[in-house]
């Protein structure tokens, strides 16, 4: 790929050299080189329906990917000597090179970021879960801890029948719960599943019970979108490190998984502002490509009708 | 991923496996994203936006489509491209497309149909002739100046032009100095420079001396000229601001080389016509106006008087002398006749002095005809031979007056218009008499360039002409300091202009920086014109 860029960027300045001016899309050098970078757009905009037939044996998708980077970088010096290294006129050339050059930027902006953000991820967003899945799983763990509040937490008299009442015969003593944690072994961290038994209702826990009514329920269901104090991890350690020194011993577990949860709620909400910058890009380089077709399609026929 | 916990109360009891999958929302690929959701809104409003960009590029093809704005000139069709361009056919004929693309169209000639240019030489290869627009490209704004075209348009050629030049049949290839570039190394010394044509004998330098006298050594009667010898109407054409009447005629170079910009508002178009080719698409002030002996030289070299032959003998013998040269003589001798004419003007001055003192018949306006008032011819014998001998005289006299300023030529002159040998039955050609050629100054000296004087108005003329000046030297020696200089150009070559049309450059001698008027090939050079013209198109 640098070859060929290096020697289509020597045809063209031996062409400038020869004409004493810069050679333009109807030049020879320039032509080839539209030619070039006109077919590679083409194929670049092939990588779409591509991925709705992944069926096809039509390489792998990794091959594809690499083509689609290296020669999408290719396509910009030669399309910059088509287009006269920029000294063009014309709005529908000014319109697709800067539809050009904004899909190439957006492109190297989400290569960026795809190069970077899932190793990152990866540290710092160990409960990751599939992204359109993070409100079913907050809640599916709002569940779970709200089971064991209710059959491990004494209940406040002066909240019964309020929103912290609610149903406890689910969370008879005797019964257990399952909930999820996180472990960390040799190295690799991931979600486990754990059984915690409910023996009996420990005194003095009411404040355990009205804390995750009043803090924690509504930021494990809404997130960071709750405006919720415990979305910083420095205030949520102070919150439950003041919870568990007003708490009985016995409620510790309680409130250490209270804890993890919400901890698992803000690595859902890091992974949801991620999962933005892993794929935000492709709300500028896809529909400018898709405009880049159209305007390529026309600049065709065009430049030769009237070169 | 299931498995006890370290917590003090855990339990072996496993949640079961529906439970165990509820976790998962299985449906969840059903429902399309946000995000994708958006991106595929925003590729539809892109493939929407462009369609209309396109559409709206195909009904203003001037801003959409052309690179830029064609020059004014060609404003009118800024919407019609078809008036220049045909469809699918490249518009640089002869072009790199028409190689690699087999078959494909040649452009036809359409700038043509309004600019029927002649042909650059003659010695021109054809095939390496390109269409206009391989030259002059356009689309480049509306103040473009397509005409100047790159240097290598011309060194494609002229780098190396005797490959590029044909010979005529039964000729050799021509050798031609090749050219690359204009400065001291690149290009040839100017050819227009290399000889001046000019046969009117004159010294520039005695002209450019006060009272344009010779000083130490020359004649004893001659006097030096001051303003009031001068003829009255020519006076105070010549006088400065100032200026005594009585103080020496001091000429410079606007006294005879006059630009038609500087003419007087009053001047009569007549005066203007023998330029008026010469002007033709010219700055008024590129070219100085052709010298001419009425305007500009007979103010003080005033043609004689016939009507004594004596008195005007000392007057021919010696412009410049004590003899009273004003204005009103009558039968003042023309300028510019040829040799008939003068045969025939000095035969009837000769006839007309056998009867009667001249009177005013040649009007003193230029190149009369010297045959309206013919005085009744002799017819003896005896006044024939006295008429005979008053031509004779008559034209030795004339004669020297000529030769004083122009080389003249022995011509043998037919009988049949003499009125002396008509008279005399005489059918021999008469030999002895004198033709004064063209004088060949030349009024453009570069043939192949342009340049105009009005663009250098600001240097002195002494920096490209200095060896029209008389040297400063002493008045013993300035007889020989002012030879006759017709036959020695007196412009300065390409040094001159290499001080200006060059690069920006710093000397490295004298630190002083020079250089930066522009010196591409078309700053001086143009192209069309040098061969032939084209056919002109046949009406139907």
């Amino acid at each position: 790929m640098v070859l060929l860029a290096v020697v289509a960027s020597g045809f063209y300045l031996a062409e400038y050299l020869a004409a004493g001016r810069l050679p333009g899309g109807s030049s020879r050098t320039g032509f080839v080189c539209g030619v070039i970078a006109g077919g590679i757009v083409v194929f670049e905009l092939l990588l779409w329906p591509r991925r709705r037939v992944r069926s096809w044996r039509l390489g792998s998708a990794q091959a594809w990917l690499r083509a689609h980077v290296w020669l999408g970088l290719l396509a910009l010096p030669l399309a910059l000597m088509h287009a006269r290294l920029l000294f063009i006129g014309g709005w529908l050339n000014w319109a697709l090179t800067a539809l050009f050059l904004a899909v190439i930027v957006s492109g190297l902006w989400g290569l960026a970021v795809q190069q970077w953000i899932p190793g990152w991820m990866l540290e710092q967003v160990p409960a990751e879960t599939i992204y359109e899945q993070i409100d079913h799983v907050a809640a599916q763990h709002c569940r779970e801890a709200e089971r064991l509040v209710r059959g491990m937490c004494v209940a406040d008299p002066a909240e019964q029948g309020g929103e912290h009442g609610g149903d406890d015969a689910a969370a008879d003593p005797g019964d257990h719960a399952v909930i999820t944690g996180l472990r960390s072994m040799t190295g690799i961290q991931g979600k486990v599943l754990q059984v915690v038994q409910i023996h009996a209702v420990i005194p003095g826990t009411a404040a355990v019970r009205r804390m995750f009514f009043d803090e924690v329920k509504p930021y494990l269901l809404g997130g960071c979108r709750s405006g919720s104090s415990l979305a910083s991890r420095a205030t949520s350690v102070r919150l439950f490190a003041a919870l568990r020194d007003s708490s009985p011993t016995e409620a510790a577990v309680v409130i250490d998984h209270l804890e993890r949860t919400c901890d698992i709620r803000r690595q859902f909400d890091l992974q949801a502002r991620l999962h933005g910058w892993l794929h935000g890009w492709l709300l500028v380089h896809v529909p400018l490509s898709v405009a880049l077709g159209v305007l390529l399609a026309v600049h065709v026929p065009v430049a030769l009708w009237y070169w | 991923m299931a498995g006890p916990d370290s917590s003090p109360s855990p339990s072996t009891a496993p949640e079961t496996s529906r439970g165990h999958a509820s976790r998962i929302d299985r449906s969840y690929y059903t429902r399309t994203a946000p995000l994708l959701r958006v991106r595929r809104w925003l590729m539809f409003l892109a493939f929407v936006a462009a369609l209309g960009w396109s559409a709206r590029a195909l009904t203003d093809k001037s801003h959409q489509l052309a690179p830029g704005a064609v020059v004014a000139a060609h404003a009118t069709w800024e919407n019609d491209c078809q008036a220049c361009h045909v469809p699918l056919s490249p518009i640089r004929e002869g072009g790199w497309q028409e190689q690699v693309i087999a078959g494909s169209a040649t452009h036809p000639a359409k700038c043509e149909k309004c600019h029927a240019l002649a042909s650059h030489s003659l010695r021109q290869v054809p095939a390496e002739v390109g269409s206009c627009s391989s030259c002059h490209v356009d689309h480049r704004g509306r103040e473009a100046d397509i005409s100047r075209v790159a240097d290598t348009t011309c060194t494609a050629c002229h780098g190396d032009i005797s490959a590029h030049s044909i010979a005529a049949v039964g000729e050799p290839t021509p050798v031609l100095p090749s050219v690359t570039r204009f400065d001291a190394d690149h290009h040839p010394p100017f050819q227009s420079l290399a000889t001046d044509p000019g046969r009117v004998k004159f010294s520039h330098g005695r002209h450019l001396r006060a009272g344009l006298t010779l000083g130490a050594g020359d004649r004893a009667d001659k006097v030096a000229w001051t303003y009031d010898r001068l003829p009255a109407a020519d006076r105070a054409r010549y006088l400065p601001a100032g200026v005594s009447e009585t103080d020496l005629v001091q000429l410079d170079c606007a006294a005879c080389h006059q630009f038609a910009s500087d003419l007087p508002l009053d001047v009569s178009l007549r005066d203007l016509r023998p330029v008026s080719a010469l002007l033709a698409g010219r700055a008024p002030g590129a070219i100085a106006l052709p010298v001419e002996f009425e305007r500009h030289c007979s103010a003080c070299h005033q043609l004689p008087a016939d009507a004594d032959a004596s008195a005007t003998a000392a007057t021919l013998a010696d412009a410049g002398t004590a003899a009273d040269t004003s204005a009103g003589a009558p039968s003042q001798l023309p300028h510019g006749l040829d040799a008939g004419a003068i045969r025939r003007y000095l035969e009837t001055r000769a006839v007309a002095a056998l009867h009667a003192p001249p009177e005013g018949a040649i009007p003193g306006e230029r190149r009369p005809l010297p045959v309206a008032h013919v005085p009744e011819p002799p017819r003896d014998a005896a006044s024939l031979d006295e008429v005979r001998a008053g031509v004779d005289a008559r034209r030795l006299l004339v004669r020297g007056v000529c030769e004083k300023c122009h080389q003249v030529d022995p011509v043998t002159l037919a009988a049949e218009e003499s009125l002396v040998a008509a008279l005399a039955g005489d059918r021999a050609p008469q030999e002895g008499w004198f033709g004064v050629g063209p004088s060949r100054i030349k009024v453009v000296w570069f043939e192949k360039a342009r340049f105009d004087h009005s663009a250098h108005r600001s240097w002195s003329c002494r920096e490209c002409h200095a060896g029209a000046y008389p040297p400063a030297l002493p008045p013993a020696d300035v007889l020989a300091s002012s030879p006759l200089d017709h036959g020695q150009v007196l412009i300065a070559g390409k040094e001159s202009c290499l001080g200006c049309h060059a690069p920006r450059q710093r000397d490295a001698a004298s630190g002083r920086e020079f250089g930066g008027a522009r010196f591409d090939c078309v700053e001086c050079h143009g192209y069309h014109g040098h061969g032939h013209l084209p056919p002109l198109p046949v009406a139907p």
